[in-house]
């Protein structure tokens, strides 16, 4: 079932956004965003308007999952968070190839307790939860791979 | 292997026909499409690895030199989705369909979503595609293919064409399933003639289907991956035949020569405006073979 965001679910989503990675809201201007039980997507508002809309199975970018704290997804962090500032890491050639196959890594700096940007060379591998010094790999399984990189 | 039948089907139809024969023995050329939703052209061009050479037709279409699929999909810009691997000729139907942001588009059979998706950039990810199919499976990897390459502006729907629900629009694809003849060389087809009028009179159903949801003014992509006049010439024919309103538009794609639509096949005659759709081979482009008809409602 999809439902529409109340204003106030929407402002307290991209505050969330923007508190986490300093993402603002003139990124998302002109998108529109529902949720389902398990998800919360982002469209335009010209999906969103469409009178087919409510008969639709879904529309789209998954954008964060519901969990206890908010979950970015990777699909939307590799489309947005090229704009992020905040809570981002950037990865070696050794653990970018690691993260990319879905192991866990060690953190080799100073991070702040929840879910982080990946980055390798500037483009977004995807998100992990870092938790007591850990970079727990959030990358979903059908997205891993065993990728050689230059 | 190619079947005798069909060997003895297109002797007299297919131009070059022994080049034709011979190109079942090649390898297709690998081809990639430079997901601008995620990356600009150039910065893919400076950033990658892979051999790339334009395809004439489409700015954003790149044959991968000396590839084969594996070498495309263990890239880091495949991973990143700056990069999808798309038949080159598949690229054809959007182009035709020339979609604009303000238009209201429906893909009427759009899994795995290589079209779609490709519309999705052409349209700078605004306004709304509806794109559609009936198979939860395939829907899974439309699902994936948009997520992957960030597409925003297509709301998926699970309908049977031939029952989709009341509702108008300006453009239209419809890419039908088809007898795959033009696509031997990925895919190990079983093939008769008895399966080619089976698809044909599906066809039938769903191009009607398509036409009573186009606005007036609007436009109309069919398209095949195969050659049986048939499943082509012979369904357009068909709604020809049965909307006076339905015309024909030239087609013309720069940096690609097409073949006309066929005006006889066997004992069967169509329109001498069927040459306005068109046809293309294997040999051609070392693409997958395919057939397109555009159509405007008057």
């Amino acid at each position: 079932m999809k439902k529409r965001l109340s204003r106030k679910e929407r402002e307290s989503m991209l505050s969330y956004v923007r508190e986490r990675f300093d993402l603002g809201k003139e990124e998302f201007k002109g998108l529109a965003i529902f949720k389902t039980q398990k998800k919360i997507y982002i469209t335009t508002q010209e999906c969103l308007t469409d009178p087919l809309f409510a008969k639709a199975e879904t529309a789209g970018l998954a954008f964060l999952r519901p969990n206890k704290v908010l979950k970015p997804t990777t699909d939307f962090l590799q489309v947005f968070g090229k704009h992020a500032t905040k809570n981002c890491a950037e990865l070696s050639k050794e653990d970018a190839e690691r993260f990319m196959r879905g192991e866990d890594l060690d953190a080799r700096e100073e991070l702040n307790q929840g879910y982080i940007i990946i980055k390798h060379k500037g483009h977004i591998l995807g998100c992990a939860n870092f938790k007591e010094g850990t970079l727990k790999n959030q990358l979903p399984r059908s997205r891993r791979s065993r990728t050689k990189l230059d | 292997m190619i079947p005798k039948k069909l060997k003895q089907r297109y002797k007299k139809v297919i131009p070059n026909f022994e080049k034709f024969l011979s190109y079942h023995e090649k390898p297709q050329a690998v081809s990639v499409r430079v997901n601008t939703l995620k990356i600009r052209r150039q910065d893919l061009l400076e950033m990658t690895k892979l051999n790339l050479k334009p395809v004439s037709w489409y700015e954003n279409g790149f044959f991968v030199e000396g590839g084969y699929a594996a070498k495309v999909t263990n890239t880091l810009e495949y991973f990143l989705g700056y990069i999808y691997l798309q038949d080159a000729a598949s690229m054809l139907p959007p182009l035709v369909l020339e979609p604009s942001e303000t238009d209201r588009i429906l893909d009427l059979t759009a899994a795995p979503g290589s079209k779609t998706t490709q519309i999705s950039q052409m349209m700078n990810n605004k306004g709304c595609i509806i794109a559609n199919d009936n198979a939860y499976e395939r829907i899974k990897a439309l699902r994936g293919n948009m997520n992957k390459l960030g597409c925003m502006n297509i709301a998926v729907t699970r309908f049977d064409v031939r029952s989709f629900p009341d509702s108008r629009f300006d453009k239209i694809l419809l890419d039908v399933p088809c007898s795959l003849e033009g696509s031997m060389r990925k895919y190990f087809i079983k093939w008769s003639e008895r399966i080619i009028r089976g698809f044909a009179s599906l066809q039938k159903k769903m191009i009607s289907r398509a036409w009573q949801l186009l606005n007036p003014g609007g436009i109309l992509i069919y398209s095949t991956c195969t050659y049986a006049p048939e499943e082509n010439e012979g369904v357009v024919q068909f709604l020809l035949n049965n909307n006076e309103d339905a015309v024909l538009e030239p087609i013309k794609i720069k940096g690609i020569k097409l073949h006309s639509g066929l005006t006889k096949f066997r004992d069967t005659s169509f329109d001498a405006e069927l040459k306005k759709t068109v046809r293309l081979y294997i040999h051609d482009y070392n693409t997958s073979g395919f057939y397109i008809a555009k159509i405007r409602k008057k």
